[in-house]
């Protein structure tokens, strides 16, 4: 092979690369449950995460005025607060329901811009003393 | 006899008659006698036949809801509409394999009418087992791991239902049939290419696997732009692609044929490419059952989900089988197709290549994007996902190399570039920057400004084309241009299908560019009565009504609305939002309406509503310019396929007549 071409090759393969991986690293969105974010909450300030859990009982709160949404995700061991104003129907959360929520952490609150809709053709409810894998499980089959 | 014991009879029947079918295929190629031969062709019909035996009985227990059917019981309810139950056997994994299955059968027995016609002695019997092998996956899966007819020892009395994403929409009767069509259509090219390197026939293959590459891609195309059609009027969330996995796994091998499809052109005129031919075309079928691996057995949610399931497991096998078949082959004859000369990179055959090359690396960046939730998985135990943003980022740059690309590449000469390429450059990246700059005139982004400009560029390359031809057809048999243009439009189908799908694809860019910029979102809750004043809408609540349907209940908020200036243009109308409550579902369905227009798509979501009092309700406007286009794009890219692929009876006699700088 001719250098002209070697060099063209390497060229556009270190492009290629640099378009790929720095894209990649920049836009990897983790996905957590609330367990998992306080074993290291630093970890996943500022930046955008998926938060995986169940909409507790009873703390699910829309107000239709400021049209902001309100409920706690659990994963029957930790809870995190999650406020949500606006990209998704609030008729399609419901208590004791998986969810995945996409946001960012403020404040101790996460702030969801987007659900992740999970239609689950068999869900079920999670049972009383589950461990969060357990939840976890279930929350991956209802993807 | 109950459909079950006839569908689960048949089905082992097919399986039978596929190990047959390869094994009588097998023998012809071994020893070389057309009587084995004989007898694999007449096997592909029973075959056939078998399999939709078998499908008529999973569609005979569904409409007489036998819910002894496990398949039946789980996905199908008697309460279903008559079109939901036709089109239940593709609801679920089982049934799905089956149609697979059945059109498998079917493409298999419409090769084996080519043998002896354009399918030579040399490479019939190996390309028939190629596709008996195809076969006996299929239904192996069917009758070991995954099967449609497995019994329920006490029937319920009714089904569970079938998923209510499906039912919502008619869209989803057509799409994964479309869906189906074209990754199985795939396999008929990959068996080509394996006939053709068993046999050591490089050149006699390529002219009839370019046709069913065709075939199959123009079913792809239609089945992403359904699919992205379903999505948009179902989803609720006003965008028609999320570079989900499932929707990367139809891309995946739509980039790989469409690879294939510009260098098959190639070795059809230059006899140049043959082994990228070959790996293309192996990759491509690949990716059909690589993106079936990734979205049947689960292992895009977590490396974890993949021992669940058995399916991933054989899925993942016969993915490797396909590789190692296809590059294996392509190994033992790369000394055989080795090219002597060098291809310049200013001519036709050059820009094909990279157009190629691009499409390949396309393909790629999106097997990375998919798996790399894996990878990091593997190695760090940490689940993530690869955001949007990611392949929106990568997408863009390549998009615009390919537009570029795609202009110039068709008015390039074979062989080498002459001096007229220059001053038809010149007219087209003048258009590009006229456009470029009308856009930035109006205000528009740098982005839809290029778009535009891009747009343009290609508008012109085509022009300039079909100009040149009818120029001197008409020139040189002294005809008007009109009638020349008739002529040539008749005699070089391909030419010109190409353009009407080039034009297609610019188009869509110009669509994407557009509605991914400029998209309008804006929500209030109003009570009953209460007027709303938005970006040039008026939008009035009506009121809150229930409404109880066979196999749904519906929430329904009817809202009238009116343009009050020219960003509402062509809204005026009363539209009735709705959610739709599946009883198999705990979360209601947001069912948008959609009112379409050539600029604005104003679409109207309900979001929420008042379930105490019925006093108010959440409504959700998204405006996004140009969607329609999109679908628009979308016809035009399957009708220019249409074109080439169309029967064309006698040839016209003068078609070498006049050599035209256009072909």
């Amino acid at each position: 092979m001719k250098p002209k071409y070697l060099l063209g090759l390497l060229v556009v393969g270190a492009a290629l690369a640099y378009l790929i991986f720095g894209g990649l690293g920049q836009n990897l969105v983790y996905f957590i449950t609330p367990s998992e974010y306080f074993q290291q909450a630093e970890r996943y300030q500022n930046r955008p995460v998926r938060l995986g859990g169940l909409v507790k009982a009873g703390s699910l709160d829309y107000n239709p005025k400021t049209l902001e949404l309100r409920f706690v995700v659990t994963d029957g061991v930790k809870e995190i607060p999650v406020r949500s104003s606006g990209a998704t129907p609030p008729a399609l959360f419901g208590e004791n329901r998986g969810v995945v929520v996409e946001g960012r952490f403020q404040d101790g609150v996460f702030v969801s811009q987007n659900l992740l809709v999970k239609h689950s053709e068999s869900y079920q409810a999670p049972k009383e003393g589950w461990t969060p894998e357990q939840v976890r499980k279930l929350i991956e089959e209802a993807e | 006899m109950t459909p079950g014991l006839l569908g689960g009879i048949a089905l082992a029947g097919a399986l039978v008659l596929s190990l047959l079918g390869l094994a009588l295929a097998v023998l012809a190629h071994t020893l070389r006698d057309g009587r084995y031969l004989e007898a694999a062709r007449r096997t592909s019909l029973l075959s056939l036949v078998a399999a939709a035996t078998s499908f008529g009985a999973l569609e005979w227990a569904i409409l007489t809801d036998d819910f002894s059917v496990a398949y039946v019981a789980n996905h199908s309810a008697s309460v279903n509409p008559l079109w939901v139950k036709l089109v239940t056997p593709w609801a679920a994994l089982e049934g799905s394999i089956l149609l697979w299955a059945l059109l498998q059968t079917l493409y298999t027995w419409l090769v084996s009418l080519r043998v002896g016609r354009s399918l030579d002695f040399w490479r019939a019997p190996s390309a028939l087992a190629t596709l008996f092998l195809v076969q006996v996956f299929f239904f192996a899966v069917m009758v070991f791991v995954a099967h449609p007819f497995d019994r329920v020892p006490n029937p319920p009395a009714e089904g569970l239902g079938t998923n209510p994403l499906l039912q919502n929409h008619w869209m989803m009767a057509v799409h994964p049939v479309l869906m189906y069509l074209g990754f199985v259509g795939l396999s008929v090219p990959f068996a080509y290419a394996v006939a053709a390197m068993l046999a050591r026939r490089y050149q006699s293959w390529i002219h009839e696997t370019r046709w069913w590459t065709l075939v199959a891609w123009g079913f792809l195309t239609a089945a992403i732009f359904t699919g992205k059609w379903w999505s948009y009027e179902i989803l609720g969330w006003g965008g028609y692609w999320a570079w989900d996995p499932v929707e990367n796994a139809s891309l995946i091998p739509w980039l790989l044929a469409t690879a294939f499809l510009h260098t098959a052109q190639v070795q059809e005129r230059k006899g140049l490419f043959k082994g990228w031919n070959f790996a293309f075309i192996t990759l491509a079928f690949a990716a059909t059952v690589f993106g079936t691996f990734l979205t049947r057995s689960g292992v895009i949610q977590s490396v974890h989900a993949f021992a669940s399931g058995p399916v991933g497991a054989w899925f993942l096998a016969f993915l490797l089988g396909v590789l190692a078949l296809g590059l294996g082959l392509l190994a033992r004859v790369f000394g055989d197709i080795r090219e002597a000369g060098e291809v310049r990179w200013k001519s036709r055959e050059g820009a094909l290549l990279a157009g190629a090359l691009f499409f390949g690396t396309f393909a790629f960046v999106v097997v990375v994007g998919t798996l790399w939730p894996l990878v990091v998985e593997l190695l760090s135990g940490a689940k993530v996902s690869v955001g949007a943003p990611f392949f929106n980022q990568v997408s863009a740059p390549l998009g615009v190399f390919m537009l570029l690309l795609m202009g110039i590449g068709p008015l390039l000469p074979w062989r080498q570039a002459r001096e007229e390429v220059l001053k038809n450059l010149a007219a087209m990246l003048t258009a590009l920057g006229v456009g470029m700059l009308i856009g930035l005139g109006l205000g528009l982004s740098l982005g839809v400004s290029l778009a535009i400009g891009l747009f343009a560029y290609n508008l012109t390359a085509v022009v300039l084309m079909v100009a040149q031809g009818v120029k001197e057809r008409s020139r040189a048999l002294g005809i008007p241009p009109s009638q020349a243009l008739l002529d040539l439009a008749a005699s070089h189908r391909r030419r010109f299908g190409s353009h009407i799908v080039h034009l297609g694809v610019a188009l869509a860019a110009l669509s994407i560019a557009f509605s991914q910029t400029y998209r309008y979102t804006e929500q209030k809750t109003l009570q009953i009565g209460e007027v709303w004043q938005t970006r040039g809408l008026e939008v009035r609540l009506l009121g809150l009504t229930a409404r109880e349907e066979a196999n749904r209940f519906a929430a329904l908020a009817p809202i009238q609305v009116r343009a009050t200036s020219r960003d509402g243009w062509g809204a005026d109308g009363r539209y009735e939002t709705r959610l739709n409550f599946y009883p198999q579902m705990s979360s209601p369905l947001a069912t948008p309406v959609v009112r379409y227009t050539l600029y604005n798509d104003y679409y109207f979501v309900l979001m929420q509503f008042d379930q105490e009092r019925g006093q108010w309700a959440t409504l959700k406007i998204i405006v996004t310019p140009m969607v329609l286009w999109l679908w628009v794009a979308g016809a035009l890219i399957v009708l220019g396929t249409v074109y080439i692929l169309w029967p064309s009876g006698a040839r016209l006699p003068n078609r070498q007549a006049v050599p035209s700088a256009s072909d």
